[in-house]
């Protein structure tokens, strides 16, 4: 999963550079929601909760 | 005094980015060292190429205040998992925490620092008298992007570090939860 994410922000990254800036914006809120559920996911495990 | 505001502010950004980039690549050579990341590490260095992104498309599409609201954002982020990740091992004894420390910090400590120092910065830099690009601009971000090398190396240098991550990412945790203490590479079975 976090190798996923880096890949997208690498994606989102090369896409800016290409001046492709729609996609890229995607590619950045997808990687920073892919981030957060990831960080819920690792804080809450413990607690048993589903995410 | 217009083209002054807008050069200064593009040229704290290749600051900025440089700034973001250096711990980064710390990071990874403490990771060659052998000392593996944790997963909450990993989701630190994700807030740090978020903070990166942003600044990027300032060096390469324009100033706007969207793109420093990306940064912002991604620095909220990272802010968020550094600070977690620092009240996790509060209140362990003196020399305890994860992984080695530098300047008496550890790693993630630093992370929540420089997080809450390019949210200072880009405070900043968002109050620069003219320092964001307007449509009318006599140089504009594509031929200001042609003439800077600085800006092309530093922009290049963060693709380059996000494709490493990436890979060290799936050697390290493959496709799955990478475990809290982690002993080995995933790829090489342990």
């Amino acid at each position: 999963m976090l190798a996923l994410i880096f890949t997208i922000q690498a994606i989102a990254l090369v896409l800016v550079l290409q001046e492709k800036k729609k996609v890229a914006v995607g590619c950045f809120w997808a990687s920073l929601g892919l981030t957060l559920i990831w960080f819920n996911h690792h804080s809450t495990e413990s607690l048993g909760f589903l995410f | 005094m217009i083209a002054d505001g807008r050069r200064l502010a593009y040229n704290l950004n290749i600051l900025a980015l440089v700034c973001m980039q250096a711990p980064l690549y710390g990071a990874l050579m403490v990771q060659l060292t052998g000392d593996l990341p944790c997963p909450l590490c990993l989701l630190e260095r994700l807030g740090m190429f978020a903070v990166i992104i942003g600044l990027v498309m300032n060096v390469r599409l324009g100033i706007r205040p969207a793109h420093y609201g990306f940064s912002i954002a991604g620095a909220m982020t990272g802010m968020a998992i550094a600070g977690r990740h620092v009240s996790l091992h509060i209140n362990d004894p003196p020399g305890g925490g994860y992984g080695g420390s530098v300047l008496g910090l550890h790693l993630y400590t630093w992370a929540l620092i420089i997080f809450l120092c390019f949210l200072a910065g880009s405070a900043v830099l968002l109050m620069i008298p003219d320092g964001i690009d307007e449509s009318g601009d006599e140089v504009t971000p594509r031929a200001r992007w042609s003439a800077s090398r600085p800006a092309r190396v530093v922009c290049y240098a963060a693709v380059v570090i996000c494709v490493v991550n990436a890979v060290l990412a799936l050697m390290e945790c493959g496709p799955g939860q990478c475990p809290d203490d982690p002993t080995g590479y995933w790829i090489f079975g342990s």
